[in-house]
């Protein structure tokens, strides 16, 4: 069996059902913790199609990336918790982050340069809470350990939808130099909403 | 792993009558009390996450300091549970279990539970063990297992935090200098009991707590506890 008939086995018999639990268990925490300001809390279960894709992913010289696909790709369950706020981010983050899960690896997504705007967004990897975990988890091979989590303002997560969903007839758009510049500038708009907003919700607290 | 090294080292105990001192050779090695071993199973990848086991005997004989140092420092593992998820669930399911079951004993038993629990304070094990410690009978035990959302958290361990499990798990106690001891869960407390204030005559001011409901147990007890 290849890894990817053995990834859509998994998804079909427990993923699915894994990431709902895992959304209902974040939704619970945040909500007996009080933690205001929350939008939404989703998770899913990484579409077949997609994990066909990203395993097939090479690197510059030709090679594989992943070489053992279904213990390498660390997003086979995603969850996302959107806030109002940017400071609402690292109150979420302390409570999940630092107390009550596991984290394996973080990445603060920002542009490569401060002249840039594009994603911006916190992503972690944690380990999966065995809360959610299938009973005899331990003797189902394949089963993930990590699920990804990204944590985000209304705004970051408003422009990375939208632009993932042009990023699939980026390759039609006729003047695509252009277009990555608006792309650009609505980041910015993004970004300077989300101090805006900050600031204003920081003086009224105070 | 469970051999090191050759090192040596002073072990001091306090014993009944003095201090016992020890030159030991071979630290990890010399007595079976300071054992130390630890095995990791992962698949051959630099992107998996190794799970282990560690048994340290030094965790019963000087406390948790030296494990600490050889778990997390020295070996930069942790408990797969946190502390925090871990007393949190301890918490949920005593409550749980005390609200589902129509065994008095076994509400009670858990409400002494909440109040030792205390005692408890990061030290490391699991549920299964923690109610073990503090002597559950098999009725509870087996209504906290049921109260829990997977059975195999029962036997996970992790580091006891009495912080985190009274914020989730509290029990209110209010004694009165007639004798009286009110006692329910906080955050029902206030429902339970109608407070209102007295004037006395002389002056001072007493609280009358009132509250109504069926008996369904009452107890003598030889002490107050």
């Amino acid at each position: 069996m290849t890894a990817q008939d053995k990834f859509a086995t998994l998804r079909e018999n427990y993923l699915g059902s894994m990431a709902h639990e895992l959304e209902t268990h974040i939704t619970e925490l945040l909500a007996e913790e009080s933690v205001p300001r929350i939008d939404r809390v989703s998770a899913r279960a990484k579409e077949v199609d997609s994990f066909v894709r990203k395993s097939q992913k090479t690197n510059g010289d030709g090679s594989q990336k992943y070489s053992n696909p279904l213990v390498e790709i660390q997003d086979q369950i995603g969850a996302r918790v959107t806030v109002f706020f940017q400071s609402d981010v690292e109150l979420v983050t302390e409570l999940l982050v630092n107390r009550y899960f596991r984290s394996i690896e973080y990445v603060d997504k920002i542009p490569d340069t401060d002249w840039e705007f594009g994603y911006f967004g916190r992503h972690f990897i944690l380990a999966l809470p065995t809360d959610v975990m299938p009973e005899s988890y331990e003797d189902i091979d394949g089963l993930p350990q990590f699920f990804e989590l990204q944590i985000k303002t209304l705004f970051q997560h408003a422009w990375s939808e939208a632009n993932h969903d042009l990023g699939y007839k980026r390759p039609d758009a006729k003047e695509p130099e252009q277009m990555k510049r608006r792309l650009a500038f609505a980041s910015a708009q993004a970004w300077g909403a989300d101090r805006i907003f900050e600031e204003l919700h920081s003086e009224i607290r105070d | 792993m469970s051999r090191f090294p050759a090192d040596s080292g002073i072990l001091a105990e306090q014993e009944s009558g003095g201090l016992k001192v020890e030159f030991l050779e071979r630290i990890f090695m010399k007595s079976s009390k300071l054992y130390k071993s630890a095995v990791f199973v992962g698949n051959a990848s630099d992107g998996d996450f190794r799970k282990g086991k560690v048994v340290d005997k030094q965790i019963q004989r000087t406390g948790h300091e030296a494990s600490e140092y050889w778990i997390i420092t020295f070996l930069d593992a942790e408990f797969a549970v946190s502390s925090e998820m871990g007393s949190k669930r301890f918490a949920d399911a005593l409550r749980d279990a005390a609200k589902k079951s129509e065994n008095n004993d076994v509400k009670q038993e858990i409400a002494a539970i909440a109040t030792l629990a205390g005692g408890l304070n990061k030290t490391t094990g699991s549920i299964g063990s923690f109610l073990q410690k503090l002597s559950a009978s098999d009725e509870t035990s087996t209504a906290v297992k049921a109260a829990l959302k997977k059975k195999h958290l029962y036997d996970e361990r992790f580091a006891f935090s009495n912080s985190v499990f009274e914020k989730k798990l509290k029990y209110k106690m209010i004694e009165l200098d007639n004798g009286a001891r009110l006692l329910a869960e906080a955050s029902e407390f206030d429902e339970v009991f109608e407070v209102t204030s007295v004037d006395g005559l002389d002056g001072s001011t007493s609280q009358r707590f009132s509250t109504e409901g069926e008996i369904v147990d009452q107890l003598l007890k030889p002490t107050a506890r």
